[in-house]
């Protein structure tokens, strides 16, 4: 049939197959991702370019039985014409075609920015051929005749993947890389790169977190046929380096990972040691603000003094206490600006002005004079704490808060408290200050009044702007009961925690550590039995760069005390050692109900396939065959710990609604309980309820049921912060911890989550009634234990909906 | 290019640091400093520098002082002077260009910058 596309400026003729398209039968359970008959999922959009009818029409037949809507073109050019006009899910493109050959489509579509999957049917079979169109732009093909479950288990695998090339420019640091123009730039500054260069750089800046050796590098970005020696890429290496550092970028933002190969810089260490000189500088500047904090204190005696002599005397100082309180006042003026304090300067400057106007001064000037002197003092120490030690250069630049806050009694209880935990604090009073003291100094950690700012709208653009640092600055906020309403659109943005006042100084301290610490890096441990003690020496220095902290045991007869000690994350065994083999120890840790789950990989000198097969039966994860090459081993290792902290969060979280399961949210709340407790801040439970979850699966099915409990769970976790707890208590309810905030406002928080579900599944299916039952209370008011909070919860909630 | 060497005369010891700070660790320059008028004179002969930072009110011998006698002083007199001053009324400025300053900073000024700013007036290609 033909079809006109119905765009104003172009019309295309094309042949379609349009599928049953929308209108397609839903009911019925042989979709696989089906859930329910309401609730649909967007459908997918394939374009089939293919001339050869028998193919496009198999291919359409069996991909509208998997529920994909497909059009078809038979020529290159006519596809790419149908691409510029519609948006496609997937492109399956055979290489011959009339007009434009697959290969070249595909380069011109990559070259154009699209960055939908891209599927190549091809006739033949040899490497070439396929690593041509993987250059091209590609991201898989299948060799005709295909087998079609293969084609459909590729189809799907792709459209899982999504759009590889989401983020339409790269990031790393100050680099930018945008692939649709192959434009790479620092700091808005141009580079110019070689092709080769520039693919190197595009390779590492979307694997940002992969090291590639210099054999994985020629693999990716030459062909087979043109394949140069390993030097060949030390030279592009070498020549990329020398661009970036002629851009004043750090030149090992492109790190050799010794005997490895190349990566790039971590942002954490970028943005530590050198995103430039800038932070370096202020570090130092800094420094030096903190070793002549007293001789600048006593500057402004200098002029406490005059203030007071004003007073005494009549407005009148004698000449040479006058020339000194001049002298101070104008080097004062001349200098805080150069630390940042700009404030301090301009009311140096007034201080100044005033000492030079014609003694006595009258009543209303001294007052004045008082008034900037004392101002100017607060606003020193409002800065930074005098102490009086001196910092040495080495040290790393210490933990620095950024409070936003008006009370300036309290941001100086503050500082003087945080002083002891060797903290910088500096205050800004207004969101306007905050802005720009984030442009001079990245604090760890922001206190945040949402009281300071006039509209909450502001406050949110100002979290907008913080979460988006990489890595995000976590934002704690304080303040009175009924100042923290937009607390929803807060949690959104990822507030780490609420605390209400009045609060000590001391008690928003300790949650500033904790966040602190919360925020670091974990590193796992290994632990490695093995008899051979080279290898024993060998492999720590080798581990420990990655972050991994490495226990060794020679001997494997005191295993079990060991393990127990160093409670590993991840074991390495030795296959063959006296006494008791590693083998053994494999069977004892997975016999273990405690360590069963302990990821153990192998490391032996037997490649043999009975030996692999019985390690694995035994349990092990993986093996690495000795010799060990470092680089595999490291790459094995992350892996694994990167498959267990994915399964270990599959274990927690319930599946459907990703909120946490019952057991696992339990140990959570109590820690919160006990938090709020040493913390004296409020917190809250919320216990929400589906009522009529049984009706909904008796009148419609199962899968809908399932799907409101999915939606629910997904809206109550959006609504709530890092620090807060959703967790599945039961079939049809959940059970919510919120931190720092009262049970009215929690209430009110919830009411307003459920309100906002409520509304959004009303527009999209209003055949399924839903009633949500809330209950909220506060601890420790209506119970001190989880279960006699979750009962008042619950009694709570049947008296609201009575 | 040989690495230029910057004195600064101030009697501030802060103020020579943050200086030597942004000069050293941004331009790679040499910083010679200098705490008073007369230590300034001295330093000046001796390691004839690619320019001078001159803080404008210090005890004892002042900016124009200082300045005056670097004129004065054959060894020294061909060396840009740059005054770093907080004074930054227009008068004041007229007064330093009539005394023959090359240029003047303002004070406060940004640490970072600072070298940037002296490549600048000076008109150092870097």
């Amino acid at each position: 049939m033909t079809v006109k596309t119905g765009f104003p400026d172009r019309s295309i003729d094309v042949s379609l197959v349009r599928s049953q398209k929308f209108a397609h039968n839903w009911s019925g359970d042989s979709f696989r991702d089906s859930i329910g008959p309401n609730v649909r999922r967007p459908m997918m959009k394939i374009l089939v370019v293919e001339d050869d009818q028998a193919t496009s029409e198999t291919l359409t037949t069996l991909l509208n039985q998997c529920s994909y809507a497909v059009e078809t073109a038979t020529d290159g050019e006519t596809a790419a014409d149908l691409v510029a006009a519609f948006e496609y899910d997937l492109l399956l493109l055979d290489v011959m075609l009339p007009k434009i050959d697959g290969i070249t489509l595909c380069r011109q579509l990559r070259n154009q920015g699209h960055t939908m999957p891209i599927l190549l049917l091809t006739g033949k079979g040899d490497s070439h051929d396929k690593a041509v169109g993987l250059d091209a732009g590609a991201d898989d093909y299948v060799v005709k005749p295909f087998d079609l479950e293969e084609l459909e288990a590729r189809i799907r695998a792709l459209l899982r993947r999504g759009h590889l090339y989401t983020t339409p420019i790269l990031e790393w640091g100050q680099i930018q890389l945008d692939p649709s123009s192959t434009q790479v730039s620092y700091r808005q500054q141009l580079l110019a790169l070689t092709p080769k260069e520039y693919a190197l750089l595009e390779l590492l800046m979307r694997n940002p977190r992969r090291v590639y050796s210099c054999g994985m590098l020629l693999e990716h970005l030459w062909t087979y046929e043109d394949m140069p020696g390993e030097e060949a890429v030390r030279t592009h290496i070498k020549g990329l380096r020398h661009k970036l550092r002629d851009a004043d970028a750090p030149a090992d933002m492109i790190t050799t990972v010794y005997g490895i190969g190349y990566r790039l810089k971590p942002l954490a260490e970028l943005e530590k040691e050198a995103p430039s000189f800038q932070e370096e500088n202020q570090a130092a500047i800094a420094n030096i603000w903190q070793r002549y904090q007293a001789r600048i204190s006593r500057q402004v005696q200098v002029l406490e003094q005059a203030s007071a002599a004003f007073q005494t005397h009549q407005g009148q100082l004698n000449p040479e206490q006058q020339q000194r309180a001049e002298q101070e006042a104008h080097t004062l003026a001349g200098a805080l600006g150069m630390f940042g304090i700009h404030a301090g300067t301009d009311l140096a400057r007034q201080i100044e002005q005033l000492l030079r106007l014609p003694q006595p001064l009258g009543m209303e000037h001294i007052k004045q004079f008082q008034a900037q002197v004392e101002t100017l003092r607060q606003t020193i120490e409002a800065y930074g704490p005098f102490t009086p030690t001196d910092v040495s250069e080495s040290l790393p630049p210490l933990p620095s808060l950024l409070v936003i806050d008006a009370d300036r009694d309290w941001i100086k209880d503050l500082t003087g408290q945080a002083s002891h935990w060797d903290w910088t604090v500096r205050a800004v009073m207004d969101l306007d200050a905050a802005q720009t003291a984030l442009t001079q100094d990245l604090p760890q950690v922001i206190l945040l009044d949402p009281a300071v700012a006039d509209h909450k709208n502001q406050t949110i653009a100002f979290l907008e702007k913080v979460t988006h640092f990489t890595p995000p600055i976590p934002v704690l906020f304080y303040g009175s009961p009924n100042g923290l309403h937009s607390r929803l659109e807060v949690a959104r943005l990822g507030g780490k925690a609420y605390l209400e006042k009045p609060i000590v100084p001391k008690q928003v301290l300790h949650e500033v550590d904790r966040v602190l610490h919360q925020s670091q890096a974990i590193t796992a441990k290994v632990m490695i039995v093995d008899d051979d003690p080279h290898l024993l020496q060998f492999l720590p220095p080798l581990l420990e760069p990655w972050g991994f902290k490495v226990s060794t045991l020679a001997d494997s007869r005191l295993f079990w005390q060991t393990l127990v000690a160093a409670a590993p994350d991840l074991l390495i065994l030795d296959v063959e050692m006296p006494d008791v083999s590693g083998m053994e120890l494999c069977q004892i840790v997975r016999n273990d109900p405690y360590w069963q789950n302990l990821p153990i990989i192998f490391l032996t000198a037997h490649t043999e396939a009975e030996i692999v097969n019985q390690i694995f039966v035994l349990g092990a994860d993986d093996f690495v065959s000795k010799p060990v090459v470092g680089p595999e081993l490291v790459v094995r290792l992350v892996n694994r710990l990167e498959r267990m902290q994915l399964s270990q969060q599959l274990w927690q979280v319930d599946t459907l609604t990703k909120a946490y399961k019952r057991q696992p949210a339990i140990p959570r709340l109590e820690q919160m309980m006990k938090r709020a407790q040493e913390s004296q801040q409020p917190l809250s439970l919320g216990l929400v309820k589906v009522m009529n979850l049984r009706n909904i699966n008796a009148e419609f099915d199962l899968e809908t049921g399932d799907s409101v409990l999915r939606q629910v769970g997904y809206a109550l976790c959006q609504g709530c912060g890092q620090e807060d707890v959703v967790a599945r208590w039961s079939s049809n309810e959940f059970l919510m911890g919120l931190q720092g905030i009262r049970s009215d406002d929690a209430e009110h928080h919830i009411q307003h989550l459920c309100q906002d579900y409520l509304q959004t599944h009303q527009q999209t299916d209003d055949a399924v009634p839903i009633q949500l039952d809330l209950g909220v209370v506060q601890y420790p008011e209506a119970g001190k234990t989880l279960s006699a909070l979750y009962k008042a919860a619950d009694q709570r909630r049947q008296r609201e909906a009575d | 290019m040989t690495a230029k060497c910057i004195l600064v005369v101030d009697n501030e010891l802060y103020i020579q640091e943050v200086v030597q700070i942004a000069l050293e660790t941004i331009k790679n320059w040499r910083v010679v400093t200098a705490s008073s008028g007369a230590e300034g004179l001295l330093k000046a002969e001796k390691v004839r520098p690619d320019a001078i930072l001159l803080d404008m009110m210090m005890p004892d011998m002042d900016g124009a002082t200082t300045f005056q006698k670097l004129q004065a002083n054959p060894l020294t007199q061909a060396i840009p002077v740059l005054l770093l001053t907080a004074k930054i009324q227009t008068a004041d400025q007229k007064r330093y260009q009539e005394m023959g300053v090359h240029s003047t900073i303002a004070k406060p000024f940004d640490p970072l910058q600072l070298p940037a700013q002296i490549a600048d007036v000076l008109g150092w290609q870097l």
